[in-house]
């Protein structure tokens, strides 16, 4: 097998972990599939950074280089900072000193908070992530979803009136379909789980949707500048988890959607 | 290239961004003194950003393009035009930003100076937001607004208020991914068309203008438009991806929901609008974009009907009519040409200005009344109700209210189309946006009714001049634009419209 060709084979990975993300049935494994996920995403960034045949010139390359930097980070925060938010409710209580703590003692705090919190928020995960659908059901709308990505991705393509559809182009096409897979599986999870750090985690998945697009589609000349983008985007991620997220678990006592949905009409 | 207009228009960036700086000084005065400081410096600031827009507006049709550091800036008329939506609406909202945390106070609601900081900041980002040329910064600069606005909802650190930006935020990241996207297949139109791509709003433009020579992709293009509006129109709050809007806007202190409704849902609307011209130009007419915009647009309209005519909190109703209004705005831009195009642009100036007034108003009242205000205002607030009501009519769109002139123009222009060009498509939306219009007016029309009628309860407060002023200044606006475009004076209200519509529409010589 050409080395070229096993970032596309681990992008197809990433679908199967999108549905598997999906199918499982506790937050544990979810949590666990999309760090697995993550990782991949760190695999096929470097990969395509190493790639010598693209069309990128040496900045671009370390530019897609440095991007690997994101997924993993994500990977390796992400379980931890959706532990705490899970546990928001035990631990944090009514902050009453909130208020009065300093910058360091507030990131000595999040740093105790996010020690073993995983394995702390164990029971919490195993009793959470349960799917309003069936599972036959939602792998057969998955499944639905991924044949219209795949679709949509090779009628783009097409549009160019290439004839022969080189390897390049096949390559485009296969990441084209995956990105939209990732999203469509993504939002799909979000609507579909019922609680709000599966919901989270739904769209994790469509950022790891969103990076590949960005390493793998964008024109070699603006993946700089994609990627730049793509560091503000985990702005938005870290506000939802060290922030929006534990607060309205400790607001709310729950991590149900239903619990969480007083504001209607 | 004007040197002037250069450090004019850095000012008009730098201000808000050092104002969020500077509200942190206080920490360090005494008692009152501080408080004071931090709500002089945010007015104060904003009335600087008002006269630096006015500075700038002057000669429309100028364009600028310069640099800051890495950041490369772009102002033409269209720029210019939402510069000064959201230029007089932070003035006008900053008036009311220390009151309403002053009585929050003594609650688990953010810090003050915390508040502050972030309102210049959302302040910062909404203006930086139409002056950016590159199409990635310009996400980037909506990603911020995000950012900035979802603290600024969650500021009361309630359960419900957690709850809102908790929806704000997850719905309307879920959308801008998709926009990020929009943006990159429109860079891969132009890349498989063989060209070097560029991100910058005026090289893309020559590019797109020569794409059919060079063989355009059009389904990336479309499918770059589609996800452009899903994007951007989540963060615009146009149906059916408008769920976090009456929750956001219903939560937020009164002057972040006047900010939230009367300019963020603009700001995104403005990158909409850039991205339909570049659309019609690659694809080399606009009847994509337009029937595409017309959709949502009547989508929007019919979706507010329900809500805005049950019964419902008031700030929520007032967050529907915003749907509503983005409904109306989408449909002139849909029916396109000189005449609705025109009053489509000039909507988004009249709602945003109304719809402020509506919500600082209804803040002066939730202030003054103990719990939830139900009725008699009018008695206890004779100037506020007064605003309320005055406001509650144009809103509605009544003569001689600014909304008015802008919807009449809007359904002139598309009876116009009609009747040069007899088809379904055109002559669906004007009845749809009639019948609309007509419910919605009947629904806003009985909430007002029983708010502001009716004994008011004995322990209110007396409205004071500070609170009355600034909303006397809005409705002063909003009765001046029912009667007059002006054309002359400090501001060439008309002579930037019209710049904006040949930019909008393509004829203009820029983007």
């Amino acid at each position: 097998m050409d080395i070229e060709q096993l970032p596309v084979l681990l992008s197809y990975l990433m679908v199967v972990m999108a549905l598997a993300i999906s199918a499982a049935v506790t937050l544990k494994q979810m949590v666990r599939f999309y760090r697995a996920q993550a990782w991949v995403l760190t695999a096929v960034v470097l990969l395509t950074a190493l790639d010598t045949g693209r069309e990128a010139t040496r900045d671009e390359q370390l530019a897609i280089g440095l991007l690997a930097l994101l997924p993993a980070t994500l990977a390796v925060v992400v379980p931890p900072l959706l532990a705490r938010a899970s546990l928001a409710r035990a631990t944090d209580g009514g902050q009453p000193e909130r208020g009065r703590l300093g910058t360091r003692a507030r990131l000595a705090a999040l740093r105790d908070s996010l020690r073993d919190a995983p394995a702390r928020a164990d029971l919490t995960w195993l009793q959470h992530g349960h799917s309003r659908l069936s599972r036959g059901l939602s792998a057969v709308i998955e499944m639905i979803l991924i044949a219209t990505a795949v679709l949509v991705a090779y009628r783009l393509i097409r549009g160019t009136g290439a004839a022969d559809v080189d390897a390049a182009l096949n390559d485009e096409v296969t990441s084209l379909a995956v990105t939209l897979a990732l999203l469509l599986q993504g939002l799909f999870t979000m609507g579909n789980k019922r609680d709000i750090i599966a919901q989270i985690i739904g769209l994790l998945v469509m950022e790891h949707g969103l990076f590949l697009a960005a390493v793998r589609i964008a024109p070699a000349e603006l993946v700089l500048l994609f990627t730049m983008s793509l560091f503000f985007y985990a702005l938005v991620t870290l506000t939802i988890l060290l922030w929006i997220l534990p607060e309205l678990h400790r607001a709310s006592s729950s991590i149900e959607v239903t619990d969480n949905s007083r504001l209607t009409g | 290239m004007d040197p002037s207009r250069e450090l004019l228009a850095t000012l008009l960036l730098a201000a808000p961004l050092a104002a969020a700086m500077l509200v942190w000084l206080p920490k360090l005065l005494p008692g009152r003194a501080g408080d004071r400081f931090q709500d002089y410096l945010t007015t104060g600031t904003s009335l600087v950003s008002l006269a630096l827009v006015l500075a700038l507006a002057g000669a429309p049709g100028e364009e600028l393009t310069f640099s800051i550091g890495y950041l490369r800036l772009y102002l033409d008329s269209l720029s210019m035009f939402f510069l000064l939506l959201v230029s007089l609406v932070a003035l006008v909202a900053s008036c009311y930003a220390g009151p309403c945390w002053r009585r929050r106070s003594g609650t688990e609601a953010l810090d003050r100076t915390l508040f502050y900081a972030l309102f210049n900041l959302f302040h910062f980002t909404m203006v930086l937001v139409p002056m950016v040329s590159n199409l990635v910064v310009l996400w980037i600069g909506i990603e911020l607004t995000t950012v900035t606005s979802t603290a600024l909802v969650a500021a009361e650190r309630t359960r419900e208020h957690f709850e809102a930006a908790w929806k704000y935020i997850i719905i309307t990241s879920t959308g801008i991914i998709f926009a990020l996207l929009g943006t990159l297949f429109l860079a891969s139109a132009v890349s498989s068309g063989g060209a070097s791509p560029s991100l910058e709003l005026p090289q893309l433009l020559d590019q797109l203008k020569t794409l059919d020579m060079l063989g355009r992709n059009d389904n990336l293009v479309h499918l770059s438009f589609l996800f452009i509006l899903v994007g951007y129109g989540t963060k615009a709050g146009i149906a059916p991806m408008h769920t976090w809007l009456p929750d956001a806007h219903g939560q937020a202190p009164y002057p972040v929901s006047a900010l939230l409704s009367g300019v963020l849902l603009k700001c995104a609307l403005y990158a909409v609008l850039r991205f339909a011209t570049m659309t019609n130009t690659a694809l080399g007419d606009d009847a994509f974009t337009s029937h595409l915009l017309l959709a949502v647009g009547l989508l929007s309209l019919v979706a507010a009907i329900p809500f805005v005519l049950k019964r419902n909190a008031f700030k929520r109703i007032l967050a529907y009519h915003s749907l509503e209004h983005m409904g109306i705005i989408l449909v002139g831009i849909g029916i396109g040409g000189p005449v609705a195009l025109f009053g489509a642009l000039l909507h988004v100036l009249n709602h945003g200005v109304t719809k402020s007034l509506m919500f600082l108003a209804y803040g002066n009242v939730q202030d003054n009344f103990t719990g939830q205000p139900r009725e008699g205002v009018l008695r206890a607030m004779p100037w506020t109700g007064t605003c309320l009501a005055l406001g509650g009519l144009a809103l509605v769109g009544s003569p001689p209210f600014s909304i008015f002139l802008s919807e009449f123009l809007i359904l002139w222009g598309a009876v116009g189309r009609a009747v040069a060009e007899p088809a379904p498509w055109l002559i669906a939306p004007i009845v749809v946006f009639l019948v609309s219009v007509a419910l919605i007016f009947g629904g806003l029309v009985r909430h007002l009714s029983q708010l502001l009628l009716g004994d008011p309860p004995e322990d209110h407060r007396r409205e004071t001049p500070r609170q009355v002023v600034p909303l006397l200044g809005l409705l002063a606006v909003v009765v001046v634009l029912g009667v007059t475009i002006p054309d002359s004076g400090p501001l060439d209200l008309r002579g930037l419209i019209e710049e904006s519509v040949r930019i909008v529409s393509g004829t203009g010589d820029g983007p």
